[in-house]
């Protein structure tokens, strides 16, 4: 017992109620050095953002563009083309990161399961059979339209995985859970394609929402957003200590005095407002919420209340990076955000369950 | 059967039951096989059903024909239509849904017991997601029809279980890392379809689409032929493996002090059950959940011990011809894909299942 | 020295053993003898489940050999070993909805083949292991239904029907009330007085250990510190030197065996300043 304790574990002194899970620290250790590297990560985000809105198909001097996202001339096709078209992809590409980031830590937290990820637990199929059922019965043709019912259906959906794979003996389980998220996806999907098979109008936009992309979409799809994802980054907030405690299982959760039910459905609605909302908006994105809890795990350590700020800068970091990868690649045209992210993200799903660390799985 | 008239402990074949199982030992050489009377019963049932669903299926459709004529065209003394009808369009149809679904049963009975889930199945795990990947390919990119799009799927299956199996492979390996690096590749395999599919005229994808809702509609000789090859082969290679799958039941550590190799035994049997699926698929799209339904339905058609291949087999080929049937009639003339059927019957179903499984405490 | 060889079917040869970059058991040489009850004791991680599982093949060795019979076991095919070496791992898992019957039969496999599934004296074996460990009664039930003290006895049972002179068993009585532990010590020591069959055990109760065995391994740190009977090495120094723990050892009042009474904490001299 050192006179001076570290300033990591002074802050474990005082957070009595919630102790930080000690086995895995992250690269950065100490709440100095994991702020100041996050005020780091925000400014590469800052730097992706002006890259972002400064790179596109149609060459625009560096100043023409910091004149049309301050200065907009009404007049100008450069300057409409930037506040109509990258400005609000930008956003959409922060708003979606970071709501994917942070979404994917808490289903990690609440489920205990690094292989959580939104997409595999079925709300992507949820998302799909809404949007789809809405544009073929109700004509609904816009983006800002499709987050509505993308909403709803991605909702649904993940309480009934969720219900699904916990049932029984050993709780929520990884391959439980994933498995009952796979089987639900198939079902829905294959109502899906029945309609899209009954329904070629149907499938011709659905194709272009499926993909997952930040294309085509205007501020009008941000905004309808925000409400989601404010509420949502909200209870994240909330829900960060009790999540530490849940680490350690339910049982020693309860008699440190956590109410597990609580927290457990706070998890669940976080991830439902954040995850379901962002896929109803750009369309299924795999791997995002899968992979960079992991990566803001390994560098600031398993205390969600640094893994959650982590993952809400990390995310845009990727998804913003993803873009503008798929817009270079493909020039003029462009590589949808989904598939980059899934060729990104892929590799590294693989690293994680070969790795050592999962032996215990 | 044969008791002869040699001395009585020279040749003679003898029947034995001892706890629920009936057991037939001969001698010189000495052999014995033991049964299951409840799973062979089952299992015989399952295929005899299986076969009058067949029959009224060839007599039912858009010409309807009395069971007489297509006796008589089977013989070979038929009309010319009804030989048409039967011998090219609706016989090989249904010889195609009883060989996959007969295939997948397998399939799925394997994966589920190498990876000690009742969950585990082969769709699940990219191996459809592959198959239809290389689909959606063939048609979008190389502008294929028919066969060309059976071989690149079958291709393209093969070449995903090959990749999950590789990457699964650490020292060897295990059902568990299986099932895990196939769901993660079965949702970048996903992308990559949607993908393809922004990228084709509308008409394309909507061909492509009908590919990957699973249909046996146009199925013909051609498609059953190879089919009909491989199930010879490998379902008889899997009952010939059965024994290992028993011990590797008991997981690795035990299996090996009872003396199995357990790497190459686990990887004869996922391959047997990866190539009987990645067939199946080429052959009639992505069904759904046959391999996942039918060992489950077998199961608790046999009751007690560990789910049996044979009468996941033969639940597999019931569910299949009649799901189909049920999309052919259900609607006519409106066909729904069989495909579709399985999934919207089989998940419902299937979720029970779990859901009761769960409670029991065996899910996982 | 042939005299030696004699008496002895399996033995390890400076056997190093390791999982990943972790050396487990560092060059450790053993007899284990033949017809006797061996256990292996020692604190936690000190490699006694690690030795087990190398001498049984389950884990190839980085150096040296396991040797069974004169020949190194990683030579031997599998099915060979088998039908002379039995191993019970720990807790091991049984799938759901097979009956005791079924399990048990199962421990028959290196003797089958797929032309030879159930041969008469397949069906001996079972049914007198199934008497031998008490499970005859329950032989129809379900595994998943039974308690922790009969399921190890049905595994047990598994490896009785492998019907092997040399059997191997990684702590049998973990997890067991105290009832079940002397239930299945019994049973391997009767199996071993009456069959004559070569028994080698992990336990974490040293005095049990102490009762059972006729031949005790001490290990620590993936090293032997001392074997030979209980009697004689089964002292408080041995004691200390492995557990890191103070303790009488007194003779067994029913036995004669060493009994180890470790010394309350509070009855412990205090260290002079």
């Amino acid at each position: 017992m050192t006179a001076v304790a570290a300033p990591e574990q002074r802050g474990t002194a005082r957070s009595r109620r919630a102790p930080t899970p000690s086995s895995r620290r992250g690269v950065l250790r100490g709440g100095w050095t994991r702020g100041a590297g996050l005020l780091a990560a925000l400014a590469v985000l800052v730097l992706l953002t002006f890259v972002s809105v400064a790179y596109g198909p149609r060459s625009i001097p560096l100043g023409s563009v910091w004149d049309a996202v301050w200065h907009p001339d009404p007049g100008s096709d450069a300057h409409a083309i930037v506040q109509t078209v990258r400005v609000p992809r930008t956003a959409l590409g922060l708003l979606v990161g970071a709501a994917l980031g942070v979404s994917g830590a808490v289903l990690q937290g609440i489920t205990r399961n690094p292989l959580a990820d939104p997409g595999v637990f079925g709300i992507q199929a949820g998302a799909s059979l809404a949007v789809v059922a809405g544009i073929s019965t109700l004509g609904i043709s816009t983006f800002t339209g499709y987050v509505w019912f993308g909403f709803a259906g991605a909702a649904i959906t993940t309480g009934a995985v969720l219900l699904i794979g916990s049932l029984g003996r050993g709780g929520g389980t990884p391959v439980k859970l994933a498995l009952a998220g796979a089987v639900l996806s198939t079902m829905l999907s294959a109502l899906t394609t029945a309609i899209l098979v009954l329904d070629v109008a149907t499938l011709d936009q659905f194709r272009f929402w499926v993909v997952g992309a930040l294309a085509g979409r205007d501020a009008e799809v941000a905004w309808s957003l925000l409400p989601f994802l404010a509420v949502g980054a909200l209870l994240a907030v909330a829900c960060a200590r009790p999540l530490n405690a849940l680490a350690l299982g339910e049982d020693v959760a309860t008699s440190l005095g956590q109410k597990v039910g609580r927290t457990r459905a706070l998890a669940v609605l976080t991830v439902v407002l954040l995850a379901g909302a962002a896929t109803a908006a750009c369309g299924p994105i795999a791997f995002v919420g899968l992979t960079i809890p992991h990566i803001a795990r390994g560098i600031c350590g398993p205390d969600n209340r640094w893994v959650l700020p982590w993952s809400a800068v990390l995310g845009p970091v990727l998804l913003l990076g993803a873009d503008v990868i798929g817009r270079a690649v493909a020039r003029p045209g462009e590589l949808q955000v989904g598939i980059v992210t899934a060729l990104i993200g892929a590799p590294f799903f693989v690293a994680l369950v070969r790795s050592r660390k999962l032996a215990e799985l | 059967m044969a008791a002869t008239t040699m001395p009585a402990a020279a040749r003679r074949i003898s029947l034995h039951r001892r706890h629920g199982l009936v057991v037939l030992r001969g001698r010189r050489p000495a052999w014995s096989i033991s049964v299951h009377p409840r799973a062979l019963v089952v299992s015989l049932v399952l295929l005899v059903a299986t076969f009058l669903l067949l029959a009224w299926a060839l007599t039912v459709g858009g010409f309807p024909l009395p069971f007489g004529d297509v006796v008589s065209t089977l013989v070979g003394r038929g009309s010319e239509d009804a030989a048409f009808i039967v011998e090219r369009l609706r016989l090989p149809r249904g010889l195609t849904g009883v060989l996959v679904g007969a295939g997948f049963g397998v399939s799925g009975a394997i994966f589920q017991r190498v990876a000690g889930n009742p969950l585990a199945s082969p769709d699940l795990i990219g191996i459809s997601s592959g198959a239809a990947a290389a689909a959606v390919f063939t048609v979008v990119v190389l502008g294929a029809e028919g066969p060309s799009v059976t071989v690149g799927a079958l291709a393209g299956s093969l070449l995903t279980a090959a990749t999950i199996y590789l990457l699964a492979h650490r020292g060897g390996v295990t059902g568990y890392r299986f099932v895990l690096i196939g769901i993660g590749a079965a949702a970048v395999l996903t992308s990559v379809t949607h993908y393809l599919l922004t990228n084709a005229e509308i008409w394309e994808a909507h061909r492509a689409l009908g590919w990957l809702a699973g249909s046996l509609n146009g199925r013909d000789w051609d498609h059953v032929r190879p089919i009909a090859l491989a199930t010879a082969v490998l379902v008889p290679a899997a009952l010939l493996l059965s024994r290992q799958l028993r011990t590797l039941e008991l997981g690795d550590d035990t299996a090996r002090g009872l003396g199995v190799r357990v790497e190459p035994a686990r990887a004869g049997l996922l391959l047997v059950a990866v190539t009987l699926a990645a067939v199946g698929t080429a052959s009639a799209g992505p069904i759904g959940f046959v391999a996942l339904v039918s060992p489950q339905i077998a199961h608790r058609l046999v009751g007690g011990r560990t789910v049996g291949l044979l009468p996941s087999a033969a639940c597999g080929a019931l569910l299949v011809v009649g799901a189909d049937l049920l999309g052919r009639r259900l609607f006519a003339p409106t066909e729904i894909p069989v495909g579709i059927v399985t999934a919207v019957l089989g998940a419902p179903f299937l979720l029970v299942l779990m859901a009761r499984a769960n409670r029991v405490g065996s899910g996982g | 020295m042939s005299e030696v060889e004699r008496t002895h079917r399996l033995e390890a040869r400076e056997l190093s053993l390791g999982y990943e970059d972790r050396v487990v058991v560092d060059q450790l040489s053993v007899t284990i003898p033949d017809g006797k009850v061996t256990v292996i004791v020692g604190a936690n991680a000190c490699g006694k489940s690690t030795l087990l599982r190398g001498l049984a093949r389950l884990l190839r060795p980085r150096s040296g050999t396991a040797v069974l019979d004169g020949t190194d076991i990683a030579k031997l095919p599998t099915r060979v070993v088998a039908e002379r070496l039995g191993i019970l791992p720990q807790q091991p898992v049984a799938p759901g909805g097979i009956t005791v019957a079924d399990l048990v039969s199962r421990g028959r496999h290196p003797h089958q083949r797929w032309f030879r599934q159930s041969s008469a004296e397949d069906e001996a074996a079972v049914e007198a292991a199934l008497v031998a460990s008490g499970t005859d009664v329950i032989a129809d039930r379900l595994v998943d239904e039974l308690s922790g003290g009969q399921r190890q006895r049905v595994w047990i049972a598994m490896t009785l029907a492998q019907g092997t002179p040399l059997m191997l068993l990684d702590e049998p009585t973990t997890f067991l009330d105290l009832a079940h532990q002397i239930e299945v010590l019994d049973l391997l020591d009767e199996l071993n007085d009456s069959e004559g069959r070569t028994i080698v055990l992990v336990l974490h109760d040293l005095n049990l250990a102490s009762r059972y065995a006729h031949h005790m391994i001490a290990m620590r740190d993936g090293r032997i510190v001392a074997e030979g009977p209980p009697s004689e090495l089964v002292t408080p120094a041995l004691v200390s030197e492995v557990f890191d723990l103070d303790a009488k050892v007194v003779p067994d009042p029913l036995t004669g065996t060493p009994l180890v009474l470790p010394v309350p904490a509070r009855h412990r001299e205090r260290p002079t300043e």
